[in-house]
């Protein structure tokens, strides 16, 4: 769309007439609530590899150093932890037959087990990142961003009786409700900082704000007509428009904390990218951008949809990325993973490069990130969900040291979710299956 | 106040109280007792062959327990599972070649006579069972058409929404259509932009300013009437708008909303009209009632659905797009509810441009070849299939499916068929004649006629550098017979990849498939049919060689029919016109719907199946019994959870 509905001299303009706030809320003065964070933000975002990796070129090698794959990080690795053995127990059939590749990754990030459905009552569980943001996300104008390259799953049935919701999305607000991603580097870009070349004028953002106030107002109005009409699966669908309605007048409300401007090392881009590694370097300079204008403090992002099948022509790789996962123990096809697997790295490299090169008040905003890379399929021949490739980039604004090697072998996953979680101070007893901590 | 009575007009209340409560059963009866042979001779068939791994144990493989089945009724019930039983009686996929003992030819015969029988059979006194479909969020292509038919304006949502997550196959189905915050605030952006386009665009005058300031309705001169305000003409418009926009006769209170926008608007426009009512659009846009396909819970168990939201369904069916005055017409006078007007209102929509949506929303998702969008073919081998090609391939099915639909063609149609329309990318890789444009082609070669042979799914059902033996007998299996194999067990994927075998030769190669009885079963069903295809390459141009070797296209199904080449193949899957229109029919219905066909929906498809076939597999019957059907035109009330 053309511009940003809500710009920081909107809410300094149409700060009055507050409209569909909780009462709560509503009662604090706006500069208390507004309050900058004392302290330096912590970030934590998911990034997600599909089909699993080349173990053997993945694990520490015998001699110290980092292993071929993990090579392009090789000017990071002070703040890289590099974990091995973890897994996701509930992405194991347990009586539910194929589909692995849903539930990598359906699993990943909400560590339960994913009700086998091609639809009706699709079910897993909240994701780490949406518990995070729940907690955290409410001091910033997005309380969460979902970023991948692929759309859904065009047709067909995506994995052997699983709804393609649970290929296409590893961010679940609640359990039956998968947050879409935003995949055009462009629309991401116009959504966080707004389009450079459409700038309004102060008048006109001061109407827009106050138009879609009064929108609102009769939209909540419409629901309330709805609500009384509709049975309770129904009413869910409701409620789900409601939550999108308020995330609006939140920000809204929050548009003082809206960077007028987007950092000045970060351009609108043009059109959709046409290669898939050009594609998610695009998509990560933005969010590096997001977290350096603390428009957001959580984000995932999808590298590919679960059970990728994608080529890669400039690897010179023509045989599918899901066709070669089932590699058989064959020295040529392993070699291609490796090769992928260590393309994505690279491209993950850029991101931290990113936020590397930007100094906050205590160190770089790396310092001040956790930043998961990694999957719930681990060989992706054997279908394995055990010793998961994962790494953790970023100090955690000095609360994890890195440059180690972490064996955690047969630790669920989420046991490092949690630990995570604490970091970021977000109260949570347990998490998917364990409600013990991972040592960090 | 809220009942849903007071939703609709009283005209349309009228009818839906008198005119159709009687119509069917609103408390279905239950089966009488059955008193059929099923436990003097299939029920011990069963506990020697079956209940083993498909009995009461606590996880019974593949979820299947035949012991819970106690009645000829019952096989019917449960349409699906018994068709399955079936198919893998008759082709011996069960019981295991490996488990013993393997049952007698005569026992497998009895076994599979009975089931053939029981399903053939229409229960008239079975239970009806509507189904439940939950409020549908628009799909992209919906919202597209919508705000093409409400306001005139052309916005393409592909490039801003997110997209639409498929469930069954299809990306209409309302339990998968969730409404994140992202969809949320790209609705707030779109219908800016909307409005802003609606209030100046050339159909203006039609769609939203039906009546304005200094227009023809403003009294004349003269006349005692007090002068109409600004305000009233705004009422006057937002009244039809409204009602167009959500699908219903619109209430008092929500135009007295409508028009508090208006006046805000005014306020902010310096009283110019036009501009005054881009407000109230942008509100009409983000109202649940219109984002949401709204249908109200009744009070039985299982109601009728009232007539405007019998307009919405059938509009979201055949055009993807809201229903036009003529529906709506009908909708508010209750007279869409009988049938005779129904299946003219069917037929008028089907022969309307508009009709096209079905082809092309459709056929794709059914053949399964959006992925065909994707797909990157090895462009060393194959040059030719860029992005360009890839769209034509599925361009050619969808208009093919048009020409179905138009000319109201038999369903079988699409299995063989002496027509097809081809560009001049196509017919380079048919060898056919012709260039330019889409142009409708008569086939004289009978390698190619029909969904079968067709580029887009010989293309789809390969991988990028090769053909697919496997993935095209799945489809075969999945799309054509209805009949689709489990998936994989688990460690499949090993033999499959066995570096020995993979230096094999193809048909060697395949033939591991048969060592191991955990693959076997399915693929002596998949193989041989992908074998009968290996003459079209892995973009579907037709080949004699592959790699300097003659194409080996012989095989065996397990049935024993033998076949050489696609021309033998495809008069056998000819052949299996009740299972291809069954299954079809479960297809269409699921889009109709926007659901997923459950097991309790066995006799509908059955029947539907059933007249069709006796009125010549007539494409316009299936839909017009599609819309007719009992699932289509009742909702079951939400029986709780949650």
């Amino acid at each position: 769309m053309s511009r940003n509905l809500i710009t920081r001299r909107t809410m300094l303009r149409g700060a009055g007439a507050a409209i569909g706030l909780p009462f709560l809320e509503a009662m604090f003065p706006r500069t208390l609530l507004a309050a900058p964070a004392a302290k330096v933000p912590v970030r934590a975002a998911f990034f997600y590899i599909p089909v699993g990796m080349n173990m053997e070129a993945w694990r520490p090698p015998k001699t110290p150093g980092l292993p071929e794959t993990l090579a392009p990080l090789k000017a990071f690795a002070g703040s890289i932890c590099h974990i091995t053995g973890l897994q996701q127990k509930n992405a194991e059939g347990l009586g539910d037959g194929a589909g692995d590749h849903a539930r990598d990754g359906a699993v990943y990030l909400t560590g339960m087990h994913p009700k086998k459905t091609d639809g009706k009552d699709i079910n897993v569980g909240v994701s780490v990142d949406q518990v995070i943001a729940q907690q955290v996300g409410g001091d910033t104008r997005f309380p969460s961003l979902e970023i991948g390259t692929d759309g859904g799953a065009q047709s067909g049935n995506c994995d052997s009786g699983y709804s393609c919701a649970y290929s296409s999305n590893i961010s679940w607000r609640t359990a039956n409700q998968p947050n879409a991603k935003e995949t055009s580097p462009r629309n991401l870009f116009i959504r966080l900082f707004g389009d450079p070349k459409a700038r309004a004028s102060e008048a006109e953002i001061a109407r827009e704000a106050s138009y879609t106030r009064s929108i609102l107002d009769m939209v909540n109005e419409d629901s309330k007509r709805l609500r009384a009409r509709l049975g309770t699966s129904d009413q869910g669908k409701l409620d789900e428009y409601l939550e999108g309605v308020r995330a609006i007048e939140k920000q809204i409300q929050g548009a003082e904390k809206m960077a007028a401007n987007p950092p000045p090392n970060i351009e609108l881009p043009s059109g959709a990218p046409g290669d898939h590694g050009e594609h998610i370097k695009l998509l990560a300079a933005i969010l590096a951008a997001a977290f350096q204008t603390d428009s957001t403090r959580v984000a995932t992002f999808m590298l590919a949809n679960s059970g990728s099948n994608k080529t890669f022509p400039s690897l010179g790789i023509s045989e599918g990325h899901h066709t070669l996962s089932h590699h058989a123990g064959d020295k040529n096809k392993l070699e291609k993973i490796k090769k992928i697997d260590k393309h994505y790295i690279e491209l993950f490299a850029t991101f931290l490069e990113k936020l590397q090169a930007v100094k906050e008040e205590k160190g770089t905003i790396l310092d001040n990130s956790m930043i998961v890379y990694g999957g719930a399929l681990s060989d992706g021949n054997r279908h394995n969900h055990d010793d998961l490739p994962i790494l953790l980039a970023g100090k955690g604004g000095g609360t994890v040291a890195g440059g180690r090697f972490l064996k955690m072998q047969g630790q669920p996953l989420n046991s490092l979710f949690l630990s995570i979680m604490d970091r970021l101070k977000v109260k949570v007893v347990q998490f998917g299956d364990t409600a013990k901590r991972a040592a960090l | 106040m809220f009942s849903r009575a007071s939703v609709y007009s009283s005209g349309a209340f009228i009818a839906l109280i008198f005119g159709t409560f009687g119509a069917a059963p609103l408390h279905p009866q239950a089966a009488p007792a059955s008193t059929d042979s099923y436990a003097a001779k299939i029920q011990p068939l069963l506990g020697k062959y079956c209940y083993k791994c498909h009995g009461p144990q606590l996880k019974p493989k593949a979820d299947l327990n035949l012991s819970k089945f106690s009645s000829e009724a019952s096989i019917r019930e449960n349409r699906k599972i018994w068709k399955g039983v079936l198919t893998k009686t008759l082709v011996k996929e069960m019981p295991p070649d490996d488990f013993q003992p393997q049952p007698t030819q005569e026992e497998r015969d009895t076994l599979s006579r009975f089931i053939e029988a029981a399903l053939d059979k229409v229960d008239p006194g079975a239970p009806k069972v509507a189904g439940r479909v939950v409020s549908h969020r628009l799909n992209r292509i919906e919202y597209k058409n919508t705000i093409r038919d409400l306001l005139g304006v052309d916005f393409n949502p592909f490039n801003d929404f997110p997209h639409d997550d498929v469930g069954y196959g299809f990306d209409n189905i309302g339990d998968v259509l969730s409404m994140p915050p992202l969809l949320l605030e790209k609705y707030v952006a779109a219908a800016r932009k909307i409005a802003e386009q609606a209030v100046t665009g050339k159909e203006k005058d039609r769609l939203i300013f039906t009546s304005k300031p200094g227009g023809a309705a403003e009294p004349a001169a003269g006349s005692a009437a007090k002068p109409k305000t600004n305000r009233d003409f705004a009422k006057d418009c937002l009244t039809k708008l409204g009602t167009r926009a959500f699908r219903r006769t619109i209430q008092s209170d929500e135009i007295e909303r409508l028009l508090k926008l208006y006046d805000v608007g005014e306020k902010m426009e310096g009283g110019d009209f036009e501009k005054s009512m881009k407000l109230p659009i942008r509100g009409l846009l983000i109202s649940p009632f219109f984002l949401l396909r709204v249908e109200a819970e009744g009070f039985a168990d299982t109601y009728p659905l009232a007539p405007f939201e019998l307009a919405s369904r059938l509009s979201y069916f055949l055009w993807s797009s809201m229903p036009d005055d003529e529906l709506l017409d009908l909708a508010k006078t209750g007279k869409l509810l009988n049938n005779a007007v129904l299946e003219a209102q069917t037929l008028r929509m089907l022969k309307d441009p508009k009709g096209f949506a079905l082809a092309d929303n459709f056929t794709p998702q059914w053949l399964q070849i959006r992925r065909l969008e994707d797909m990157k073919f090895d462009s060393a081998r194959y040059p030719s299939a860029d992005a360009g090609l890839r769209k034509d391939m599925i361009q050619e099915t969808v208009l093919f499916f048009d020409a179905v639909m138009k000319e109201d063609l038999s369903i079988l149609t699409f299995l063989d068929a002496d027509f097809t329309f081809v560009n001049e990318k196509l017919a380079q890789l048919y060898g056919l004649a012709g260039g330019g444009s889409f142009q409708k082609v008569k086939l004289s070669d009978p390698r190619r006629g029909g969904v079968l042979t067709m580029a887009a799914v010989l293309a789809a059902t390969s991988d990028p550098d090769r053909t697919s033996l496997v993935k095209r007998g799945k489809w075969v299996l999945e799309t054509i017979l209805s009949t689709p194999p489990p998936p994989p067990v688990p460690d499949a994927a090993n033999l499959k990849d066995d570096p020995e075998v993979a230096r094999l030769p193809l048909r060697e190669r395949m033939e591991k498939h048969r060592t191991d009885p955990n693959c076997a079963s399915c693929h002596k069903r998949m193989d041989p049919i992908g074998f009968g295809f290996e003459n079209y390459d892995a973009i579907g141009a037709w080949r004699d060689q592959d790699q300097g070797k003659p194409v080996d296209s012989a095989a065996e199904l397990p049935d024993g029919k033998k076949f050489n080449g696609p021309i033998e193949l495809k008069k056998i899957l000819k052949e299996k016109k009740g299972e291809f229109l069954e299954g079809f029919t479960e297809k269409l219905l699921t889009y109709a719907l926007g659901r997923g066909v459950e097991p309790f929906d066995g006799p509908v498809v059955k029947s539907i199946s059933d007249t069709v076939a006796k009125k010549d597999y007539k494409f316009s019957s299936l839909v017009t019994e599609i819309v007719k059907s009992y699932p289509f035109m009742y909702r079951q009330k939400d029986r709780g959870k949650k």
